[in-house]
């Protein structure tokens, strides 16, 4: 009988380690309609939407998915979210996005805005930089 | 300590927490960050320490077969080994149920994947590699379980 208790209890660990393994959050780029319930909960949480702005892309550069790290671009702006604090350009005020491949960091986005502000957005390998970036530049060419 | 104790503790170091223990970090490092058990980590408060982790070894490439099979591999090799300890590998009618769980559930999951019962992309490499975990624990177990 204890045998069996041990083995139960040996086999109900081992399966709790399995469950570790399971995707909890898509996590990468994901498109506004992809959006993992936790990552929309945190920008209406912290207000980091505007009235009538909807997500175009969204990229959570956290290893554990928590949003507190995360850029953004919506039909009105890019925003990149890092404690705490969000820093944005308006999509008519984009003066320039360059994008280069920084190899083992990922995608490297640079944006610029006329009046010279900029924001780096870094998109791990494998994470979706490619549709973030495509994403960025249709919504800026749409804006113009 | 004497010697019994010692051999037991030293089987379940190498056969059951080592394998673990390699397939958990191979999770933790290299696997997406899009998984559970990162929650988890994040819980007990060592996502800041995991990051660095992860950063640090962010310029290594694993062969996909140590990254997507041999996890799998040594959850059944220790899970099997665990249980031919219990065991203190005997085969007998109460025993074997047990000493076949972890083929069981790593080939079985496997097998209902190319049936199409269960999610995820059936793959014959990982397959054989639970299989030969599995029977490599098992005939290791038989041999070197302390009595």
């Amino acid at each position: 009988m204890k045998k069996h208790l041990l083995a139960t209890a040996t086999l109900g660990a081992f399966v709790v380690l399995a469950a570790g393994s399971d995707p909890n959050k898509t996590g990468g780029t994901q498109l506004g309609n992809q959006m993992d319930a936790y990552a929309i909960e945190y920008l209406d949480n912290n207000g980091m939407l505007e009235a009538g702005e909807s997500v175009v892309v969204y990229y959570d550069a956290t290893i554990g998915l928590d949003g507190t790290e995360a850029a953004y671009v919506t039909d009105q702006r890019v925003c990149y979210h890092k404690a705490s604090r969000n820093s944005c350009i308006d999509l008519h005020d984009i003066q320039s996005v360059e994008a280069t491949d920084g190899g083992a960091i990922g995608d490297i986005i640079d944006v610029t805005s006329v009046n010279g502000d900029r924001l780096r957005i870094e998109v791990a390998p494998l994470n979706g930089g490619d549709l973030f970036i495509a994403e960025l530049e249709r919504a800026w060419s749409m804006a113009q | 300590m004497d010697r019994r104790r010692r051999a037991q503790l030293i089987f379940a170091a190498t056969d059951v927490v080592a394998p673990v223990a390699l397939g958990a970090s191979i999770y933790l490092l290299w696997r997406s960050p899009a998984l559970r058990v990162f929650d988890w980590v994040r819980a007990a408060g060592l996502g800041g320490l995991l990051g660095s982790m992860r950063e640090a070894v962010e310029g290594i490439t694993l062969p996909e077969v140590i990254l997507y099979s041999l996890p799998d591999a040594l959850w059944t090799y220790a899970l099997t080994a665990a249980m031919a300890r219990i065991w203190r590998g005997r085969v007998t009618l109460q025993s074997a149920p047990w000493l076949g769980v972890g083929l069981l559930i790593g080939c079985g999951g496997e097998g209902l994947q190319l049936l199409g019962l269960l999610p995820g992309t059936f793959d014959v490499i990982d397959l054989l590699l639970c299989a030969a975990a599995g029977l490599l624990a098992f005939s290791r177990s038989l041999r070197r379980t302390p009595q």
